[in-house]
């Protein structure tokens, strides 16, 4: 396995994209849940509070995995919230 | 790219009793950075609209309140400029809502879930502007443009016009079958919502289409179903394991298409079916983009180049079968746009 060395993330339509060096705010030991908070952080992308989630090539990573858990091909995510659409206006 | 934002105010949303300045708000929120989100807004419109050039190294952007009377601000200007030496350019656009428009209606609800405001109490809102004192640092947006396919609408597939309008700097063309499709499922789904994963491409063609100003359209092609997706009366639940597999999807056939946005719907009833007469029907119309609806604008399709397809009742609207209306990004909120069926 070649591990990653740096990650690429985006949203599902591609429009907000970031990529970083495991070397700068990122580094190895960090969890791929806190490399989303940090994609959310810096992308200026509301967490509201949902639950977030990292897809590499459809597949859903462990929120709790370390980036060094990561080979090279499992690089590019796809950062997506789970969320409602809907007429309702409540609180949230 | 460099942002550089100048501001030199500070920026609150108010909710009172009274519209005047004498009683004390019942809230008050800082929205200074919200209104810094409108440069975003005004970047990916004149990339859009064909006027700002992609690949600028630098932008100053700058925000200035438009008063009622001050410190009342009635519209936020935002100019962004790009370049130099003779190859600049400028665009401006002019804003009465953003993000504290949400900020002030989830408010409204707070305050009136806790007492605090009676139901059918009115409460006024004002978006106050103070000179900033002192340095007063921005945190500018992520500028980045959305991707952008040069070719043709013959390589997606197009054969042929169908009803509809075009806004001229924001022209939308949806697939007839796509559009038929999201009606009869919001027939089929009854008061219940629904709705899938919807792909397309944004297309910089050669020339800008007849009555249109813009090179730039948003294609949307097809909409995906998918039962991961779960539907209620008035909302929608999105699978984030459907939505990825849709970029799988479009990945596949090999167009170039991507995820652009969802298709969902807001209700429609078969029993009477007089839902687009029915002043009185408790059914959301189409027309309406909830708090929820702007949640996953600005959650799960956070660029703002995303179309927002609802398909439901129309009051006014003639039949009796829903419309679906595509809601576009305009003047910080989402707006029904005129759009334009083809034909595959």
């Amino acid at each position: 396995m070649v591990a990653a060395t740096k990650l690429k993330m985006t949203d599902i339509s591609r429009q907000k994209r970031f990529e970083t060096d495991l070397s700068d705010a990122l580094t190895p030991r960090h969890t791929v849940g806190q490399a989303v908070d940090l994609y959310l952080d810096r992308m200026r992308i509301p967490g509201d509070g949902l639950r977030w989630s990292a897809f590499n090539r459809g597949v859903k990573l462990d929120s709790k995995a370390t980036l060094d858990e990561l080979d090279e091909e499992q690089s590019e995510w796809t950062v997506i919230p789970e969320v409602s659409a809907g007429a309702k206006s409540a609180l949230h | 790219m460099q942002v550089v934002i100048e501001n030199s105010h500070r920026f609150s949303s108010e909710l009172r009793r009274k519209a005047d300045l004498d009683d004390v708000p019942l809230s008050t929120d800082d929205v200074t950075q919200s209104v810094a989100d409108l440069v975003d807004d005004t970047y990916i419109d004149g990339v859009l609209s064909d006027v700002l050039p992609i690949g600028s190294a630098e932008i100053t952007a700058t925000i200035e309140p438009v008063f009622k009377t001050p410190p009342l601000v009635d519209e936020i200007d935002v100019r962004l400029r790009t370049g130099g030496n003779g190859s600049a350019v400028e665009h401006h656009k002019r804003f009465k809502s953003g993000r504290w428009s949400r900020t002030r209606q989830q408010r409204l609800l707070q305050l009136r879930q806790e007492g605090t405001l009676a139901e059918g109490e009115t409460a006024f809102h004002m978006l106050i502007g103070l000179p900033a004192a002192g340095d007063h640092p921005l945190q500018p947006p992520a500028l980045q443009p959305p991707p952008i396919i040069d070719g043709t609408l013959e390589q997606f597939g197009f054969r042929e016009f169908g009803e509809g309008g075009f806004v001229p700097d924001r022209p939308v063309l949806v697939n007839n079958r796509m559009a038929e499709d999201a009606v009869n499922a919001c027939l089929a789904a009854g008061a219940r919502e629904t709705g899938g994963t919807a792909l397309g491409a944004l297309v910089r063609l050669k020339e800008p289409l007849a009555n249109t100003t813009t090179r730039i359209v948003t294609l949307l092609t097809t909409c995906l179903e998918d039962q991961r997706h779960s539907g209620k009366l008035n909302e929608w639940s999105i699978s984030p394991e459907a939505i990825a597999a849709g970029q799988e999807i479009a990945d596949m056939r090999g167009m170039g298409e991507s995820v652009m946005t969802i298709v969902h719907t807001h209700g429609f009833s078969t029993e009477c079916g007089n839902c687009n007469q029915n002043a009185s029907c408790p059914l959301a119309e189409c027309t309406h983009v909830s708090l929820l609806d702007y949640q996953v604008m600005e959650t799960l399709f956070p660029g703002k180049s995303t179309l927002m397809p609802i398909a439901g009742r129309k009051l006014g609207a003639p039949g009796k079968r829903p419309v679906l209306e595509i809601h576009a990004w305009r003047g910080g909120e989402m707006r029904p746009v005129r759009w334009k069926r083809y034909q595959d």
